[in-house]
């Protein structure tokens, strides 16, 4: 943080004209995430309702649910300390928890307000289904605490989400001309002038597995072209160890360049698919040089791999 | 390149619809995506001479990030069998933990195909740029486990 930036406190609240106290004019605010989390066990037959106290120094802003499922059925109803409540009654957990992708989204701009020392309360029930045993089940209340700052040249307004739509491309000529659609609803998506969707493949390589630990720098270089940049969207691959061989498959990514794409070795069975947040670019002429580590590895055989590079590439 | 659409749109599985995470989540990276300053790059944790866990045994891993950049999430695939490693991450700079306890790694991970586990925030990279993550194993069995964390870094 530069020296301009410093943290509101209740000290630099001024008062309005009605007497209320308010922020100064111009101020931002800096969202740090955090997860509050809960566990519990609800005996079989039983209702329990317990409070989960929020800490911290300053807001916490409630704004989406993981959790993990109990073995069978519990009912819960959860109470924010705004007063609100989650849902009008008792419900079965498993239809409203999830993880990643499947997180139960609360007010998605700015959350559930949460005050420092203010309870979230958890009501957990195994009276209505009668599941026949003790019940278990996890809850992170994911959000952020919110730091406001006082005015300063080197603070960013925080934009609300509908100034900075303001700022996209609009695209016209959609299927529906609707410009407020979706865009998986218009099957348009937008990819950079002049580009095609495109797929740098590797040669399939054999490497002997080490009966002994793993090997290292098992170096397979993927050639892209010259004259054409590349924006990698994911990258996948195909792994087969020869018979009474096995081992756990680790990769490094680079640029020919030496920029990394990953900082060390990394499961490649967890990468191999995963889309990235935003393209890797990839200049003209330089190669993705992907090296090969294989861990815990039984037998003397070899493991052949084989990658590929899924992207965007665009004659420069 | 057009810059504003990040890569996570084209997942077959994501829609820009009311209670989607993910659709949530990739608006409020659009701004950051949109002006070009920042490229992915992927982090692990722990050390490569880490990662075997004995049963009940406890690491702790410094993972120094580059400053200035934001961290977006984790690669994590879900596997439900391992459910019982226990995960603490602490920003070093901000003294802060992202976790009020230790939490089941299992909530960190995303059974929707391709897509990382996405923060509800993008959380800010700043000091030294260090983080401790700590690992518990509680599974009755020794492991071998890895955290990816998924990182916008400032382009150079």
């Amino acid at each position: 943080m530069t020296d301009n930036i410093e943290i509101l406190r209740a000290a630099d609240l001024c008062l309005s004209k009605c007497g209320r106290p308010v922020a100064p004019s111009g101020m931002a605010s800096v969202d740090i995430y955090a997860g509050l989390y809960y566990q519990t066990v609800v005996a079989n037959q039983d209702t329990q309702q317990q409070p989960l106290e929020v800490s911290g120094e300053t807001t916490f802003f409630l704004k989406a649910i993981s959790a993990i499922q109990a073995p069978t059925l519990v009912y819960v109803q959860i109470g924010f300390p705004t007063g609100k409540n989650l849902q009008q009654a008792l419900r079965q957990w498993n239809q409203g928890c999830g993880v990643g992708s499947n997180r139960y989204v609360l007010d998605a701009q700015d959350g559930v307000p949460c005050e420092p020392g203010t309870k979230i309360w958890i009501t957990g029930d195994t009276s209505i289904n009668n599941p026949g045993a003790a019940q278990s089940f996890s809850v992170l209340f994911e959000g952020a605490y919110r730091y406001y700052l006082k005015p300063g040249s080197s603070i960013e307004r925080r934009q609300s989400p509908v100034d900075q739509l303001a700022g996209f491309p609009r695209i016209f000529k959609t299927a529906n001309q609707n410009i407020m659609a979706p865009r998986w609803n218009s099957h348009e998506y937008p990819g950079p002038a002049g580009a095609e969707w495109y797929t740098y493949v590797s040669l399939s390589a054999s490497f002997i597995v080490p009966s002994g630990g793993g090997g290292s720098n098992n170096k397979v270089v993927v050639p892209t072209e010259n004259g054409y940049e590349f924006f990698l969207r994911r990258m996948y691959s195909v792994v087969t160890f020869a018979a009474a061989t096995t081992g756990t498959p680790y990769i490094r990514i680079r640029e020919g360049s030496g920029r990394k794409l990953t900082d060390d070795y990394v499961n490649l069975a967890d990468l191999s698919g995963q889309a990235l947040c935003d393209w890797w670019r990839v200049s003209p002429g330089r190669d993705i040089v992907v090296d090969l580590a294989v861990m815990d590895s039984t037998g003397t055989g070899a493991v052949t791999v084989q990658y590929f590079f899924e992207g965007w590439r665009r004659r420069q | 390149m057009s810059a504003s659409l990040s890569p996570l749109y084209l997942n077959q599985f994501t829609r820009e619809v009311w209670s989607d995470y993910d659709a949530y989540v990739l608006a409020q990276l659009e701004p950051a995506l949109r002006e070009g300053c920042y490229e992915p790059k992927i982090y692990k944790s722990p050390d490569i001479t880490q990662e075997v866990l004995a049963d009940q045994e406890y690491i702790a891993h410094g993972l120094s990030i580059t400053p200035g950049s934001l961290l977006v999430g984790y690669i994590f695939p879900a596997n439900f069998d391992l459910t019982e490693v226990a995960i603490q991450i602490t920003d070093v700079s901000l003294d802060h933990k992202f976790f009020s306890g230790p939490i089941p790694w299992y909530l960190l991970s995303n059974g929707r195909l391709d897509m990382p586990n996405l923060l509800p925030v993008p959380h800010p990279v700043v000091g030294s740029g260090r983080f401790m993550v700590e690992l518990w194993n509680t599974s009755g069995e020794e492991l071998r486990v890895q955290i990816r964390f998924l990182v916008l870094e400032p382009r150079k």
